[in-house]
């Protein structure tokens, strides 16, 4: 079951004039705990400067910096290799801390269309909530359809629902509204999946003392396709860059993400 | 203040009173005060709220009233420092004839809370800027406690600190910032991106121990008009103490047996929205026509979590010169606690008075009046 | 309080150089008030000698708007605002009191407007300067700061005296003052341009509008 991935991410923020006073948070180095085991990583930074670790409330490695002198571009490439798939699910020793994992967070909040989809799809039920939080994943997976740049990092679960389009951050916002509806506890996971693209995200519920990953984009089971990079009651409390910095007129950010499993020697 | 203190350091740490069950997880955990980012912070001293501004009422019962806590960053303190100045000179006479306590020692005050919280190095005023309604007293507060005052680009974040820089490009370290700036707007890379005013950094090193921040980010979940109903509770469950002040009569919507009485006594009740401010979201049941109430029901039955609701006291009014003629208007207090080893209590306030005859909001915001505040020494 | 960020120091310089306009041009305008009741329209001249645009077509139209119109970027009372500005974002570095007379200058401005014999308010104007001035040194603790705002008065009169042709002898000894006093301070400037400076004052026959363009870029750095 378990496999070896290497990654690269590779975010690239270009400015039409100088910046400076520039400063940035990433959250790109994956966690390693029992689902998943950091073998390496690297990252190199342009312009070349010293960065440092910090730990967020809710345990995610960022890296933070400060850059002080004129820039046209700012790149930031983190890249190694974890082993993935090496549990089902992650023990919670301590589930009363997440209460926050049950009540709407700013992008979850619900709003006439969350609410009724939510009585919708509502039925007497004694299973697991992970049993649940699959069906109501599925229920995600019909109601939306797939299409990029029709929302953005800003758009709320109601506002994405009410469109009826989205991207896997939307999927996620909108299965975490119907999850906490019903009180099931769910942190929204920030991460990366096999292949060529963007970052990814998804959903992890509490079921039974452990935490398990749904993937509602791809109604996938989060196992050794998947690297986690940060959690968070919604996207808005674990974005993946964020910068912030003095003059530069225009800017242009792209992210390029590459996962792909190391076939064995 | 110290049951205040201890709920914010128990919400955002062990949590003892959700797991005792004393208030329910969703009246924390939904408010917009709750900030995710401050768990695990233990701020230095244990104190969360250093200037604290308590409203209050005197009833025409002759209680005192809690009406609010404010924990984030009440103004006012300034006002009754100049509007004493002024009495004292166009009064001398008042001064003599009643052992008015002097309230003149609130910069002393307010620097020992500050160097209390320091974690070494400079304690800076931090200002949104020149056009913020309350500038003059962000001003007034860092001229009277000798402090620089600073706007967010004098602020730098290193890896080992929060540091201001100066013309010559030389830095010093900053060991806490009396920041007026409210939580949301406080560090772009961990709020709201888009502030301008902010200082971008600085929430990780609070979250490190490298600076204090007076007072402290997320102190919004404890002054919560949902939270208040529950401060009673919280007195007695830290401090093991019955309180000495007594709340509004409130009810939360939130439970079955409140709810019922709310929609039976709509008439007699004040109705707040939890997330608003300054004076905003509050209707009076009495004020309501009949369709106004009927969609507010439907309303509450909806989002009872939203709601509070509170009998109207009964204020007693305090004679006011309106043109040079004499007249009664609403009015309240504001008490100042400052908090370092102990909680204290200024000797002075804010009171606050209504303009319009018929209103009980006192907010300057909406056009309110200042006194000066006497408290006797005997 | 050792450490000045780049906006203190920058708002305590113009400051000192806005407060010091307004009380010359009050001084001169007094001047050429007085010589206008009796000799008609002298105010060309006024206007020629401190580089303004002369855009008033008659003496009662510069008698309004030289002292008062507030959207002549070179009226004085649009000199006394812009020392207010600075001033009202400096009360922590010099005071609630020292701000006080800047404020009450201001009151004095508006109540000149609407005055039959204006130069009675604006006496006091130039007294709360003066007043402003004199509480600076006599209560602000931070040698520094008190300097930053010495220095501004002074390159403004340079500049001022330059372009009204002042005499050698006081131009001689504001640079003096002047010179005296920057390296006083945290102000950055250039030495070059102060040097030269030095050497202009001392010349038999005064280059003007040299002095004038040398002293502007000074602390253009």
């Amino acid at each position: 079951m378990a496999k070896t991935l290497c990654y690269a991410y590779e975010l690239s923020l270009r400015f039409s004039l100088p910046a400076h006073d520039h400063s940035y948070l990433l959250r790109l180095s994956p966690p390693s705990n029992e689902g998943q085991q950091v073998l390496e990583q690297r990252l190199r930074l342009s312009p070349p400067h010293e960065g440092w670790e910090i730990a967020d409330a809710f345990g995610n490695r960022c890296l933070c910096g400060h850059i002080f002198q004129s820039h046209l571009q700012f790149q930031a490439v983190a890249s190694g290799a974890v082993r993935t798939g090496l549990s089902d699910g992650v023990a919670e020793p301590d589930p009363m801390r997440w209460g926050m994992m049950k009540s709407p967070s700013p992008y979850t909040r619900p709003g006439p269309n969350l609410l009724a989809l939510s009585r919708r799809l509502a039925a007497p039920c004694d299973c697991a909530p992970l049993e649940r939080a699959w069906v109501l994943a599925r229920a995600v997976h019909d109601v939306l359809t797939y299409c990029p740049r029709v929302t953005d990092t800003h758009t709320t679960a109601e506002e994405a629902l009410t469109l009826g389009e989205g991207v896997c951050q939307d999927y996620a916002h909108i299965l975490l509204a119907l999850c906490r509806l019903e009180n099931i506890p769910a942190r929204y996971t920030a991460g990366m999946l096999v292949g060529e693209g963007a970052s990814h995200a998804w959903v992890e519920v509490l079921s039974q003392g452990r935490w398990y990953g749904l993937d509602p984009t791809n109604l996938l089971p989060v196992r050794e396709q998947h690297i986690v990079l940060a959690w968070g009651r919604d996207g808005g409390d674990c974005p993946l860059n964020r910068g912030s910095f003095l003059g530069g007129g225009d800017q242009t950010q792209t992210v390029r993400v590459s996962v792909h499993p190391v076939t064995a020697p | 203040m110290k049951a205040l203190n201890l709920f914010l350091e128990d919400i955002y740490n062990d949590k003892r009173i959700v797991r005792d069950r004393v208030v329910p997880e969703e009246f924390i955990y939904a408010s917009s005060g709750y900030l995710p980012q401050c768990e695990g912070i233990r701020p230095p001293g244990g104190v969360f709220s250093h200037i604290s501004g308590i409203d209050l009422v005197l009833g025409k019962d002759g209680n005192w009233y809690i009406l609010e806590d404010n924990l984030r960053v009440p103004s006012g303190a300034s006002y009754p420092l100049i509007v004493r100045d002024l009495c004292r000179r166009s009064s001398p006479r008042t001064f003599q004839e009643f052992h008015i306590e002097d309230n003149r020692n609130y910069a002393q005050l307010l620097r020992h809370t500050m160097d209390y919280a320091n974690v070494g190095g400079l304690t800076v005023v931090l200002t949104p800027g020149r056009y913020n309604a309350a500038y003059f007293e962000h001003s007034y507060l860092a001229e009277q406690t000798h402090s620089p005052l600073v706007s967010g680009q004098d602020l730098v974040v290193e890896e080992d600190g929060v540091f201001l820089l100066d013309y010559t490009g030389k830095k010093e370290r900053v060991g806490a910032v009396y920041r007026r700036i409210s939580d949301d707007f406080l560090d772009p890379l961990h709020f709201r991106p888009e502030s301008l005013i902010g200082v971008p950094g600085l929430f990780h090193a609070y979250r490190k121990g490298q600076v204090a921040i007076l007072n402290a980010p997320g102190n919004g979940v404890a002054d919560d008009k949902g939270i208040y109903y529950f401060v009673p509770r919280m007195i007695k469950y830290y401090l093991g103490e019955e309180p000495i002040l007594s709340n509004a009569p409130t009810y939360l919507p939130f439970y079955e047996e409140d709810m019922k009485y709310v929609l039976e006594h709509l008439d007699t009740l004040v109705l707040k929205d939890v997330a608003e401010a300054g004076g905003y979201g509050v209707v009076f049941g009495s004020k309501m026509s009949a369709r106004q109430k009927e969609d507010f029901v439907a309303l509450l039955k909806a989002e009872p979590r939203r709601f509070i609701a509170q009998e109207v006291i009964d204020f007693q009014d305090l004679d006011i010169m309106d043109n040079g003629v004499r007249v009664p208007r609403k009015a309240d207090l504001r008490a100042f606690i400052l908090s370092a080893e102990e909680p204290v209590v200024w000797k002075s306030g804010l009171t606050r008075f209504s303009r319009n005859p018929d209103s009980f909001i006192v907010n300057s915001s909406q056009g309110g009046g200042f006194k000066d505040t006497w408290v006797l020494s005997r | 309080m050792g450490i000045k960020s780049i906006e203190v120091t920058d708002r305590l310089y113009w400051l000192g150089r806005y407060s010091e306009r307004v009380y010359t041009s009050l001084r001169l305008f007094a001047k050429s008030y007085d010589d206008m009741l009796d000799k008609g329209d002298t105010y060309g001249e006024l206007c020629r000698s401190l580089e303004i645009p002369n855009i008033y077509p008659t003496a009662q139209n510069f008698l309004r708007r030289y002292p008062f119109d507030e959207s002549d970027p070179n009226s004085i009372a649009s000199n006394l605002l812009r020392a207010y500005d600075n001033a009202v974002e400096l009360r922590q570095e010099i005071g609630t009191e020292e701000l006080s007379y800047i404020q009450l200058a201001v009151y004095e401005m508006n109540r000149a407007r609407f005055s039959d014999a204006p130069m009675l308010e604006f006496q006091k104007i130039a007294d709360n300067i003066l007043a402003f001035w004199g509480i600076i040194d006599d209560q602000v603790e931070d040698e520094n700061t008190r300097n930053i705002i010495k220095v501004g008065k002074r390159v403004e009169r340079i500049d001022l005296f330059g372009r009204l042709h002042a005499s050698k002898v006081d131009l001689h000894r504001e640079v003096r003052r002047l010179q005296g006093r920057i390296d006083r301070c945290s102000i950055r400037y250039d030495r070059d341009c102060l040097a030269e400076l030095g050497r202009l004052v001392e010349e038999d026959t005064l280059d003007y509008s040299a002095i004038v363009h040398t002293v502007e870029r000074l602390t253009a750095v």
